[in-house]
Order: C-alpha cells, then sequence, then structure tokens
C-alpha cells in the first residue's frame, strides 16, 4: 500500500499526522531503509539480491525486552519471515517474494538480574514472550557469564587454549597484575566485585552496558554470526548518545549508530522510528514488553544517574519540541572524532583515541594527594589501552564515593584472555611515558596567562 | 504501567458524566436540578485525577506530572493520539477506551 496521503476520508491517528493506513508501510519503510544500508552498504544496483549478495552468516538479535527489541523482533519476522506482503499465487498458496538473507535468526537476551540484587529473574517471561517466534533460536545468556571462565571456554573461546582468568587490576594505579588473587569462586560474586570497584551508579550502569554488549558480541563471534540488530527508537538512541558524550564516549559515537567489530556489522534499524509511532506499533500489534517490577521501576527513575538524567531530559523535550529529538540523532549522525585511534579499548572494545592519557593527566586532577612517583613514571600499557570513557568511569569519584581507593579487582574473560598481549607484546607502539602533573610544575607552564 | 495499577493491566471504570463541583451551593440556589448543567462535562483530565485518587496503588509520580501525565506516557482515546483530540480537553464518552502507554521502558 502506498504510504501518501491520498486517503482523505480516513481520520488521523496517530501524530505526526499520517493515515492510519499508511502508518504501518511508512514505519516499515523507516525499518527497511536501514536495514537496507546494513546488508548492502556500497551497492547501487537494483537487481534482486540472493542471500550470497550479502555475504551473511547468522542473525543476532538483541532482546532486552523493552519496546525497541519487543518491536525489532516483530518487524524482522514480518520482513523475512512472514513476508507481509502476504501475496498469492495462481494456485492460491504463497510465494515468498524474497529469500532470507541470514541461515539462522537467533534471539539473544542477557539477564541482568545479577548486577542489581533486587531484580528477579525474568528469563521465563522472555521465554514467554518469544513463544510467538517458533522460527527463531532463542539464547538466554547470564552478565555473570563474563566473569564465568568454564563456561567461556566452552561457548565462547574459539581456540583451544585454555582461557586465563589469573590477572586482576590494581585499584590504585589501574595496572594490571599477574599476582594471586583471592577473587570470588562464583561468576556471581565475581561480577559483583568488579561492579563495587565503579566510584558511582553512573558508571555501575555504563559498566554493565558495556558487559552486555560485549556478550552479546562475542556470543555472536562464537555463533559466525554476520549481524547484530539492537532495537534502539529514535528517543532511546538519541539519550544513549547523549549520555555517552556526558561519560566520555565523544570519540565513539559513530559507533553508537553501526559498527563493525571483527567482521560482524552491529546497526540499529529502528534508529529513524519515534517513540510515539514505536508505542503505537506496540499496542495494534498486540506485542508485549518485559514487565518490570516495582523496585526496579523506582530505581531506575530514582537512580542519580547520567543515563536517567538524559533520559527524563529528552522524553520531556519530545513532548514539547518533537523535532528535537531528531535533530540529535541527525546532527549527531553527521559528527566525526578528530584524531586517530591507537587500537581498541581492553574494557569496552571500542576505539581509543590516540595520546588521550596524556592528555587526561594534563586536564584531571584524579588523586586528591600528590601521585607516588614510583607510579607515575611507570609503563602501564593497561592504562594507555583505556579510552577516556572507560578510565573515567573506573577513577570519577565525587564526594560522595562509594569506597575508598584501592585493592584489586578481577576482570571480565575478554580482558583476562587478551592481557598478555597488552602486558607481554614488546611489538606494541605507546605512546611516550605518561606522568601526573605537579602542582608547581601545571602553573609554572600557564604562569603568563595568570592574572596576579 | 500496570505495576501502578494493582498489576492489572485493564480496568473498567464508572466515572461520573459531569466534573463535580467541589465548592458547595449556595444556601439560596434556585434549582438543585440545574447544577450539573453547570458542571463541565467529565474529560481526559478529570479522568487522570479519578485514577490519582481511586486506582493508583503507589508512586503517583511515576503516573502525573502537575494535572497531566508524566513525559513518556502516551496516551490513546478510542486508538486514536489524544493530541489529534484536545488531549486533557477531550470529552469522554460513554464506552471510550483509554490507553496509557509507557514509552520509558527502553530499547
Amino acid at each position: 500500500m502506498a504510504s501518501c496521503g491520498t486517503v482523505e476520508d480516513a481520520k488521523d491517528e496517530i501524530m505526526p499526522k499520517r493515515k492510519p493506513e499508511c502508518f504501518y508501510p511508512t514505519v516499515s519503510l523507516k525499518f527497511r531503509k536501514a536495514l537496507a544500508q546494513l546488508l548492502n552498504p556500497n551497492e547501487k544496483t537494483k537487481k534482486p539480491k540472493t542471500r550470497d549478495d550479502h555475504n551473511a552468516g547468522d542473525l543476532v538479535l538483541g532482546f532486552s525486552g523493552g519496546i525497541g527489541s519487543a518491536i525489532l523482533l516483530d518487524m524482522v519476522w514480518r520482513r523475512y519471515v512472514l513476508d507481509a506482503d502476504g501475496k498469492q499465487d495462481a494456485t492460491g498458496g504463497s510465494e515468498r517474494r524474497r529469500p532470507s538473507v541470514w541461515k539462522n535468526i537467533r534471539i539473544v537476551h542477557v539477564e541482568q538480574c545479577a548486577a542489581y540484587p533486587k531484580s528477579p529473574d525474568r528469563t521465563s517471561e522472555v521465554h514467554r514472550l518469544t513463544e510467538r517466534y517458533p522460527e527463531y533460536q532463542l539464547t538466554i545468556l547470564r552478565i555473570e557469564d563474563a566473569f564465568d571462565p568454564i563456561w567461556w571456554k566452552k561457548h565462547i573461546s574459539l581456540s583451544q587454549d585454555s582461557v586465563r582468568d589469573d590477572f586482576s587490576m590494581d585499584l590504585s594505579s589501574l595496572s594490571l597484575s599477574h599476582d594471586a588473587l583471592e577473587a570470588p569462586a562464583l561468576p556471581v560474586d565475581r561480577l559483583r566485585a568488579y561492579l563495587e570497584t565503579f566510584p558511582t551508579s553512573t558508571a555501575v550502569n555504563h559498566a554493565v552496558d558495556t558487559l552486555t554488549r560485549l556478550l552479546l558480541q562475542y556470543f555472536a563471534r562464537s555463533t559466525r554470526s554476520s549481524h547484530i540488530l539492537l532495537g534502539s527508537s529514535l528517543t532511546s538512541l538519541s539519550v544513549s548518545l547523549i549520555s555517552g558524550i556526558s561519560q566520555g564516549s565523544g570519540f565513539t559515537v559513530k559507533e553508537e549508530r553501526d559498527e563493525i567489530w571483527e567482521d560482524i556489522r552491529i546497526s540499529r534499524p529502528l534508529r529513524e522510528i519515534g517513540v510515539k509511532e514505536c508505542a503505537a506499533w506496540l499496542w495494534w500489534r498486540g506485542l508485549e514488553v518485559l514487565p518490570r517490577n516495582a523496585a526496579d521501576l523506582v530505581a531506575s527513575n530514582e537512580a542519580a544517574t547520567i543515563q536517567r538524567l538524559t533520559r527524563d531530559f529528552i522524553i520531556g523535550l519530545e513532548r514539547d519540541y518533537p523535532s528535537t529529538v531528531s535533530a540529535i540523532s541527525r546532527t549527531l549522525e553527521k559528527v566525526g572524532a578528530k584524531g586517530d585511534s591507537s587500537g581498541l579499548c581492553p574494557l569496552c572494545q571500542r576505539p581509543t583515541q590516540s595520546g588521550v592519557q596524556a592528555w587526561k593527566a594534563k586536564i584531571s586532577m584524579n588523586e586528591l594527594y600528590p601521585p607516588n612517583p614510583d607510579l607515575s613514571t611507570k609503563h602501564n600499557p593497561f592504562v594507555e589501552r583505556l579510552c577516556y570513557a572507560c578510565h573515567t568511569s573506573l577513577t570519577s569519584r565525587s564526594s560522595r564515593s562509594r569506597k575508598p581507593i584501592g585493592g584489586q579487582t578481577v576482570l571480565p574473560m575478554w580482558v583476562t584472555n587478551n592481557v598478555a598481549s597488552l602486558v607481554e607484546s614488546s611489538s606494541m607502539a605507546v605512546s611516550p611515558v605518561m606522568k601526573n602533573v605537579g602542582r608547581a610544575e601545571m602553573r609554572e607552564s600557564i604562569n603568563e596567562f595568570l592574572l596576579e | 504501567m500496570e505495576l501502578l495499577f494493582d498489576n492489572k493491566r485493564s480496568h473498567r471504570v464508572t466515572i461520573p458524566a459531569h466534573i463535580p463541583n467541589s465548592s458547595p451551593s449556595p444556601v439560596n440556589s434556585v434549582s438543585s436540578s440545574s447544577s450539573s448543567s453547570e458542571c463541565p462535562k467529565s474529560n481526559v483530565t478529570f479522568l487522570i485525577k479519578w485514577m490519582r485518587d481511586n486506582l493508583l496503588k503507589e508512586r503517583v509520580e511515576l503516573f502525573m506530572e502537575g494535572e497531566t501525565v508524566r513525559p513518556g506516557i502516551l496516551v490513546l482515546i478510542n486508538d486514536t493520539d489524544w493530541e489529534l483530540e484536545g488531549e486533557g480537553a477531550y470529552e469522554l464518552k460513554n464506552g471510550d477506551e483509554i490507553v496509557f502507554i509507557s514509552t520509558l521502558h527502553g530499547g
């Protein structure tokens, strides 16, 4: 059905003014356009595509249980399984008009209840919500799997070498050590110990998001998947872009929209669809979202985090200035970071801006007391590879800091597994040794600009 | 959203056809039967307040902000966006279906 304003006698049912018969095709068209950019980024011809043209393996659909991911499942199912056009051939049977792009489609849900002690396990609800898609394979991951060497070796590791979990991180210097650490035995306890190291609630949320994203990515790699789709709508993408920039992720703003990681393309095909359109689609298609319990609902609305404050701000903007949310996303689509990348951050696996740690040492004060000169001049390849956002998450603290600085902590499996190349490689190009700049030295460098 | 309303997704309610007059009637009123015609008809704003006073079990601030619903809650009146129906000023009729959808539940 054409998406146009020719149906004069139908009443507008959803803002912006769009005829009801046009709502589904219009929203579907936005979804398909985003998918076309993902599947054929350089293709300009109009010849019919086959599966081989896309060089596609399997598809992973990230399912958080929210509105966006519920709609994502439905749209992918209608497009690539149901064939929503439903045209019938002469004999009365329906003929599939397009081949399925992927061999297998997997729904992957990362259960986060271990990260939030008051949250219930919702995996039974996930099973119930995804029963309507029997063609998909459902996989439940648990966020504590990121700290489980046995699970990692069995499900994720591509090599037959033993996985390594014998490195820890010193919290005062952020250096890695091979010293024996009395780490908790259970992955859940290791996860909670890791999250306890973050000084603010914002940083904890950032860490949980990073663990969830990377579990999805490593699972996709282990299943030879070629694409990951996530259900971020226009509004939720704008929220994550702004809150990410607020936390120091400006260098990787493009990766928040689309990224390629180890030949896997990660995309958010609902990024042009507003939250109101998502809600209408959800209601009219009879879809459900994962129920939350009262404690979760209260906690998510009371936590004084950058993520919540940004969400409230942008949701409030959307009511009074709806085009602003679109403007945020479209403007940031055009933004590109200056400078080169020096590699991937070991924690979040996103590009690290070259020289960012040296720059950060000049502009920020990480300790209240004079730094230990031995530590400040010691070569720390792990810190040098950390991106600005991850380093800030680990070190930024307020007067209401959760914990005193010090001690050691465990790290996620993808860090400890690759740490040998970080610590021992002599061929790695490193930036000049970074040291904290003392107050006297800093004053001397800006002396001519000071007003006495 | 149903968490705030006794974990029930659907409520069938009966509310007054006119917004009750909260001020006391003057002693020398001409006719009490004419008072209902002076009261405005019940509208969506009245319904929201009625829900707060009669159905909402906890955390009013998660449903309302001021005299209207909190930002992020989409309201459909008979499957139509309430912005097209006059928002809170829409006068309710018998059998109307009002749907409140929370869009704060992310992606």
